[in-house]
């Protein structure tokens, strides 16, 4: 091997550790938990024991796919019976609150964090929650990191000092066949608003299950909010001629149809 | 009320008289012990000292016989019968090591005793000269007399009672519960005859007979009497080195007396030093004597009378049970009766409600306590089989104790007894009864009067559930009076529940809120995963006079199927029967008419109060045409328009004339449930055409009423 050719293989691999480097930075940058810098000042004005609750949801879609991580956060003795309600809004800057999830432990133990990275805060971050709001923030969990099917999560805000704990939800397994598993994925996706990805899974739902009403619904979705009426439509007919009667009426469908008729 | 009772005492024991040299105790204003009120011993002793031969009378009844007492003979009886009426003095409380009362020592004195002496019987003697002597006695003598003292002064020295006020007394080894001694030293000075008949050897024919005084006594003594403290002021203690200016004495000084002092009364002829202890109210015993020249018996019964008006006062009527909620009572010997006594409070029929309210806490501990502060020094508390028990430390004639509720249910019995000396009596309430019940509950349900009263549940069973607000196709919301009383936890609260309004719990998995729901006029509780267990079971910690297992509606955003709003599985049942309410905000989140979240979660808790829909519906199209949802007359879209559980969009319809009609009206949802099956809106009015469709498009309602129709069990 002549020394140029042992010159630039040793650039090639400089060049490689340096990229690895930054890629490695980058994901540790987009990946890292999001918490507001040492001594922010939160504005939740709730009392110690604190009118709000929370809630997790935790979407799987297919397996080997991030999973996604609904919290939301409302004013829950807002919503009481009078005997009990307490009224009064609830300031709660979200910028700067810090979203945990972690897994339960065996007994006894601690519960264990679980790597999670916050996609999208309320909007706006900083709200007033009086009855009618809820604060949703959605997160994802990598899938190398999700704890095993069975295992419980739930999520801890920390809202000015004030740490709200949610319900327990336990990890569900992805759909037993594809066409369940896209769907899902689907789903996930589109509660992380990632459109191209559901226009792609929708594809693939097709591809894989023609008869599966899913497909074509959530082709349909994908089309009405880029705003194509027509395909939008004719992809909701298509889901209809696949779906299988139920206990409810599927008016939601007819009324998109309708709407977007119109 | 008065209480005469007779004392009931227990145990074994001994007699002491204690010649003290206590060691000061710890000052205790509480232990000054003055006597309760006229507390009286009465009852009869009697006995007699029967002399023979040789040393048989031990008095020179006839001045120096010739002589010697060698040629002695004959028996002289004393005899003795008394009527004894004893007063209990300043007593004197006992101490132990840490200060702790544990006994008290009381001290009778004589209170107008009277006895009754005499002497019969014949002593001779023979001479060595051959002179005989004859000394006859007669006599009989009554109490009180100047001419007949004792040692107390009166007809009766007196005695002393030791009442051991708990079982940790460290003295109960050597002197039991009740333990007494009593000393009788009756003596009577020439208040006797004797007869002396001299008649010399030589002259048999002629005796000498003369007559002369004499005098005799009536001694005896049951246990250990010494006395020299017995009498003595507390001034007079304090100045030998009683505790509490004279009102106490240690433990270890009564020891130490009690062991000095059983050496010395083994020697004393005429006592008996054994232990001798009250039993069933009273002091009665014998002993008999015996040896070569006497046989001296003794018989006593003496009863004790006391006057004890215990009371406890009535629980507070304000109070209510909730977690760690306090009460105090108190109890007293009212200052009419006096003295001073160890109170014992005990809580019993307690109960055992699991958790604290009916969804939060675990374990099945008694529900209520005795605070861990109380007003007055207690000992720690002991637990029961069903309840606890906890003592004052010191005497007094009043004491409070406060208990402390661990369940929002918590319900129990407290009575309150005093122990003056020796004997627990009970105080009473001021109903009369001898417990207060914790709350206030005359009916002993366990429920608290005022919560049923302001309730207008007075009278009514605690195990009723019989809501009939808001109306609906059944009574009752599935929980009984009781575990409305008692409560739940929502969100971390406690909350009494209203038990004349309908109560619904909802676990809102998404935090979606309840949406138009409260329309129902149901009141809806938002409780957190952790206030229902795992099968959706609220009242998991029912116990007493609950009305059976009633679950939450459990309320989750899921993916449905397409066009699929919301959903209940089953389709149709109560919250008990209804597994999930499902609502997927995905979908609903493109919804643009008003109210569609709120309508549709209405709409399906609906479902799950076993609301069904108006009327049928289908997706075969009435006329050919792409598939699409089909209204009949009387269908899904009949009744009340404004109803959530209607529905108002449709894409056909068969009206009156069974004709089909395309619909074309926009999808509305409802904002209420009906009260009526009647249409209203486009499912009202007369029958007719208009614009080439037939009116009403769905007329009245087949099922609708929704209210009727809601049951939550």
């Amino acid at each position: 091997m002549s020394a140029a050719l042992r010159r630039s293989l040793a650039g090639v691999i400089l060049l490689a550790v340096a990229v690895a480097v930054a890629v490695a930075g980058f994901w540790w940058w987009r990946h890292r938990t999001v918490s507001p810098a040492a001594g922010t000042s939160l504005s939740a004005t709730q009392p110690a024991q604190s009118p709000l609750a929370v809630r997790l949801q935790i979407s799987i879609g297919a397996p080997g796919d991030d999973a996604v991580a609904t919290v939301r956060v409302f004013n829950a003795m807002a919503r009481q019976p009078e005997s009990i309600r307490a009224a009064a809004p609830v300031a709660a800057d979200f910028a700067a609150a810090i979203f945990t999830l972690e897994t339960e432990g065996a007994a006894g133990a601690a519960a264990a964090p679980l790597p999670s990275r916050v996609l999208r805060l309320p909007q706006p971050a900083t709200m007033s929650l009086d009855a009618a709001a809820t604060a949703t923030t959605v997160l994802t969990v990598a899938a190398a990191a999700l704890p095993l099917v069975g295992a419980r999560v739930r999520a801890r805000v920390d809202l000015g000092g004030n740490t709200l704990v949610s319900n327990w939800v336990e990890v569900v397994a992805a759909g037993a066949g594809v066409a369940d598993q896209l769907a899902g994925r689907a789903r996930a996706q589109l509660i992380r608003e990632a459109l191209d990805d559901v226009a792609q899974t929708a594809e693939a739902l097709i591809t894989a299950a023609p008869r599966d009403s899913r497909g074509y619904f959530y082709r349909g979705l994908v089309l009405e909010r880029r705003g194509d009426r027509a395909g939008a439509i004719a992809a909701y007919r298509a889901t209809l001629d696949r779906l299988s009667p139920g206990d409810e009426p599927p008016i939601g469908l007819y009324e998109r149809i309708k709407r977007l008729s119109r | 009320m008065t209480l005469v009772r007779t004392i009931r005492a227990a145990a074994p024991l001994a007699i002491a008289v204690l010649t003290i040299g206590a060691s000061a105790s710890r000052p205790n204003a509480q232990t000054a012990s003055p006597p309760p009120a006229e507390n009286r011993w009465t009852g009869t002793a009697s006995g007699e000292a029967r002399r023979t031969g040789i040393g048989a009378y031990i008095l020179p009844a006839v001045g120096t016989e010739p002589g010697g007492p060698a040629n002695q003979s004959g028996d002289v009886v004393t005899s003795w019968t008394a009527r004894i009426q004893l007063k209990e003095g300043q007593a004197l409380s006992v101490k132990d090591a840490t200060g702790n009362v544990v006994g008290r020592l009381v001290p009778l004195v004589d209170d107008g005793s009277t006895i009754t002496l005499g002497i019969s019987g014949r002593m001779s003697e023979t001479n060595p000269y051959g002179d005989v002597a004859h000394w006859d006695y007669t006599g009989k003598d009554v109490a009180p007399e100047a001419r007949i003292v004792s040692m107390g002064g009166g007809a009766f020295s007196g005695g002393w009672v030791y009442y051991s006020l708990t079982g940790s007394d460290p003295l109960k080894d050597i002197l039991p519960n009740g333990s007494y001694s009593l000393l009788g030293q009756p003596v009577v000075f020439n208040g006797f005859s004797v007869r002396v008949t001299r008649i010399s050897k030589g002259h048999p024919d002629q005796p000498h007979i003369n007559t002369m005084r004499t005098g005799g006594n009536g001694s005896w003594v049951a246990g250990y009497a010494l006395w020299t403290w017995s009498r003595l002021t507390p001034a007079e203690r304090a100045s030998k080195g009683f505790g509490d200016e004279g009102t106490s004495i240690t433990a270890d000084g009564v020891r130490e007396a009690l062991t000095a002092t059983a050496v010395a009364m083994r020697r004393i002829t005429a006592a008996d030093p054994r232990t001798f202890v009250v039993a069933s109210g009273a002091m009665a015993g014998s002993y008999r004597f015996v040896n070569d020249v006497s046989t001296l018996t003794a018989t006593w019964n003496i009863t004790r009378r006391v006057q004890i008006d215990g009371a406890i006062t009535a629980t507070d009527p304000a109070w209510r049970p909730k977690m760690l909620a306090r009460t105090t009572l108190t109890a007293s010997i009212p200052e009419a009766v006096g003295g001073t006594g160890k109170f014992r409070f005990t809580l019993f029929d307690v109960s055992r409600e699991p958790g604290t309210t009916l969804n939060s806490g675990r374990g099945t501990g008694l529900d209520l306590r005795f605070a861990d502060d109380q007003p007055v020094p207690m000992t720690a508390a002991t637990e029961t089989a069903d309840g606890w028990t906890i003592e004052t430390t010191s005497l007094a004639a009043s004491a409070s104790v406060s208990v402390t509720a661990l369940d929002y249910g918590a319900w129990g019995r407290l009575k309150a007894e005093v122990n003056v000396d020796g004997e627990w009596y009970d105080c009473l309430a001021p109903d009369g009864k001898s417990s207060v019940t914790l709350p206030v509950d005359a009916d002993e349900n366990h429920i608290w009067d005022t919560w049923e009263r302001n309730a207008g549940l007075t009278g009514h069973p605690a195990t009723e559930d019989a809501e009939e607000e808001p109306v609906g196709g059944s009574k009752g919301d599935g929980f009984s009076n009781y575990e409305e009383y008692r409560g739940f936890t929502v969100h971390g609260t406690w909350v009494s529940t209203d038990p004349r309004t309908k109560d619904l719990f909802i676990f809102d998995e998404a935090g979606m809120g309840t949406g138009l729901a409260n329309q129902t006029g149901l009141l809806l509780y938002l409780i957190e995963q952790d206030e229902m267990n795992s099968q959706r079971v609220v009242n998991f910690n029912r116990g007493t006079a609950s009305a059976g297992a009633q679950k939450a509606i459990h309320l989750k955003d899921q993916g449905l199927d397409p066009g699929t709003l919301g959903l209940t599985k089953p389709r149709v049942g109560t919250p008990n029967q209804v597994r999930e309410v499902l609502v997927d905000l995905l979908q609903l989140a493109d919804e643009t008419a008003d109210q569609a979240l709120e309508s549709t979660i209405a709409h399906e808790i609906g479902h799950a109060l076993s609301i069904d829909h108006h009327g049928d519906w289908t997706e075969r199209s009435c006329r050919l045409g792409p598939k699409g949802l089909y209204a009949p007359w009387g269908g899904v879209l009949s009744g009340d328009r404004g109803c959530v559980m209607s529905y108002s969009g449709a894409n056909y319809y068969t009206s009156w004339d069974g004709k089909c009609y395309t619909y074309t009206w926009p999808q509305s949802f409802g904002t209420a449930f009906c009260t009526t099956k009647t249409g209203t809106g486009l499912n009202a009015g007369a029958q007719h055409i208009e614009n080439g469709h037939a009116l009403p498009v769905s007329g009245d309602a087949t099922y609708g009423n929704c209210i009727a129709q809601m049951r939550l069990k």
